[in-house]
């Protein structure tokens, strides 16, 4: 008697040492060979709040969903129903694999699933996601029928847009374009994603929210060439001052023209009224106005605008085709998302 | 023969010579046609006679570097337009030459033979003229200004002593349109004699002349 005692004292502190993922893998082999008489003291050592051991919200869902499963087994479905919505309660992921588990377990289940409302979330995974030919993948679930909004917010700002709206029933992978409602990249930062969902059969509201970090990451830009020195362009307008000259030199020789009929007559034989002089005066004055109007309103070099396209030709062609393969470059952002807990980074 | 029908005649020899050196030398030709509203006075002691009319001229040129060499003919009939006088005839023969030192300035010489008919009878006119020409560019190079002065030191006239002022001076626009250019140009020309016989000599030749040239090649 005291052997055995001793031995059960010496069980018991054994177990409590060991891990909860061992003794949990020690009772699945029992409840695999059908020990289930083993199996259960096992599972429920593990739910124990004398467990000192750490538990996982999975490791403990996992420990209830196969308690449920051993009361089916053992005809007690009604016992087995708490157990379900235990387990589903703290991970609405736990499913039953119709190929490892009976029909009745699996019904038991089913009831369990109707009659219990909660909606999950799974952590983000770390990603690449490139924009142009994939998507950002969350997965949530739902235990039953319920109506789902999924959103996401940036932590650090007040940006928040749906990313689904409607009915779900079960686990449903959501696709995110990477984009917000205009049309932008979505911004680097720290994002969460609200699941809020209200169950259509019971009318219970339940949400979740995980964190990730997205980080939009652009392949290196290539800078473009420099802007051509000054000196190795010709200019390509005339200066106003030539507009003025050209008046100046119209005028002056009108000018000359009359200094030179009136000047250099004989004014012992000039009686009279000559318009002759008057006439090329007016000719050489109206020049000097024509090209001043012309040189104000058409002061472009043509020759020098050619001689600089020739210049900038090659220099341009380059600095477009840079221009081209940035922003291909930009139009395909790669979104790196990693998760995050709740705090801001 | 009439200076008029001498002055055709030559104009005739002007444009067939040009006409005929076309092909030869056209790289550096200009041939150009001028139509002068021109205006004789003259004062020789017995009031003003005053002669106005169209004179109508041909000219050749060439350029050879900086040199530019012109021979050119002129003639027309210039009408009394005072109360005392007679119609003239005018011809003239021009050979010139002009040295462009720079793009805008030239040295000018040049010979010119010139006679006047009427009725009375036939003046003929040798000259020899020195000077210079401006040829100032606005409007991008399309139109020059021209001014050009010149002195005419050695001038003989039949019948009459040489005179003591003899000069020329002209100034105008010239305008160019691809292979063609046109030029209006007012030109005057002043001899003063010195007195013969207690009587003094005045004359003066002005005129608007407008030309249109054609150059061929460069």
């Amino acid at each position: 008697m005291v052997v055995v005692l001793a031995s059960v004292v010496f069980a018991g502190r054994a177990a409590a040492q060991d891990s909860t993922a061992a003794v949990l893998a020690r009772a699945r082999a029992h409840y695999d060979r059908v020990e289930v008489e083993q199996a259960l003291p096992l599972f429920r050592q593990v739910t124990s709040p004398q467990w000192t051991a750490p538990v996982t919200p999975a490791q403990r869902a996992e420990a209830f969903k196969y308690i449920g499963a051993t009361l089916v087994i053992m005809g007690h479905p009604d016992s087995a129903l708490a157990y379900f919505q235990a387990a589903l309660a703290r991970d609405p992921f736990t499913d039953l694999d119709p190929r490892s588990f009976t029909p009745a377990q699996t019904t038991a289940f089913a009831a369990a699933r109707q009659t219990t409302f909660a909606v999950g979330a799974r952590p983000v995974t770390p990603a690449r996601v490139s924009l142009r030919t994939d998507q950002v993948h969350f997965t949530i679930v739902t235990t039953h029928s319920a109506d789902i909004l999924a959103r996401l917010s940036r932590v650090d700002s007040s940006t928040t847009f749906v990313i689904l709206q409607g009915g779900n029933d079960g686990v449903r992978d959501v696709l995110w374009d990477g984009l917000t409602p205009g049309g932008a990249i979505a911004a680097s930062g720290r994002y969460a994603l609200d699941v809020i969902a209200t169950s259509r059969l019971l009318s219970i509201p339940d949400s979740v929210r995980v964190y990730f970090d997205l980080r939009v990451e652009t392949p290196p830009l290539e800078d473009t060439l420099r802007a051509l020195p000054p000196d190795t362009l010709l200019p390509e307008r005339k200066s106003q001052s030539g507009a003025w000259g050209d008046l100046g030199k119209g005028l002056a020789l009108g000018g000359g023209v009359l200094l030179l009929s009136r000047g250099l007559r004989d004014d012992r034989l000039s009686a009279g009224t000559d318009a002759r002089p008057a006439i090329v005066a007016s000719a050489a004055a109206l020049s000097g106005v024509v090209a001043f109007l012309r040189g104000r309103a058409h002061s472009r070099i043509d020759a020098n605008v050619a001689a600089n396209r020739l210049v900038r030709m090659p220099h341009d062609s380059t600095n477009a085709a840079i221009r081209a393969r940035n922003g291909e470059r930009l139009a395909r952002p790669v979104l790196v998302i990693a998760p995050a807990g709740a705090v801001a980074p | 023969m009439s200076a008029t029908a001498r002055g055709a005649a030559a104009v005739a020899a002007v444009v067939g010579l040009a006409l005929g050196a076309w092909p030869v030398a056209a790289q550096h030709l200009t041939l150009a046609g001028t139509l002068s509203f021109a205006e004789h006075r003259v004062d020789a002691g017995f009031g003003l006679e005053r002669t106005a009319g169209l004179i109508g001229g041909a000219s050749l040129g060439t350029r050879l570097g900086n040199l530019d060499l012109q021979a050119q003919v002129r003639t027309g009939r210039l009408v009394l337009q005072s109360a005392t006088g007679t119609d003239l005839e005018m011809a003239e023969l021009g050979l010139g030459a002009s040295w462009w030192w720079r793009p805008w300035i030239a040295l000018r010489g040049a010979a010119l033979v010139r006679g006047y008919s009427a009725d009375v009878g036939r003046q003929r006119w040798r000259m020899a003229e020195i000077g210079a020409a401006l040829r100032v560019p606005f409007a991008a190079g399309r139109v020059h200004g021209t001014v050009r002065g010149g002195w005419r030191p050695a001038v003989t006239v039949s019948g009459l002593s040489r005179p003591n002022t003899a000069f020329v001076a002209a100034a105008g626009t010239e305008y160019d349109v691809t292979r063609f250019s046109f030029a209006i140009l007012y030109e005057l020309e002043r001899y003063d004699f010195p007195p013969q016989g207690g009587m003094r000599r005045f004359e003066q030749l002005s005129a608007l002349t407008v030309q249109a040239s054609l150059r061929s090649g460069r």
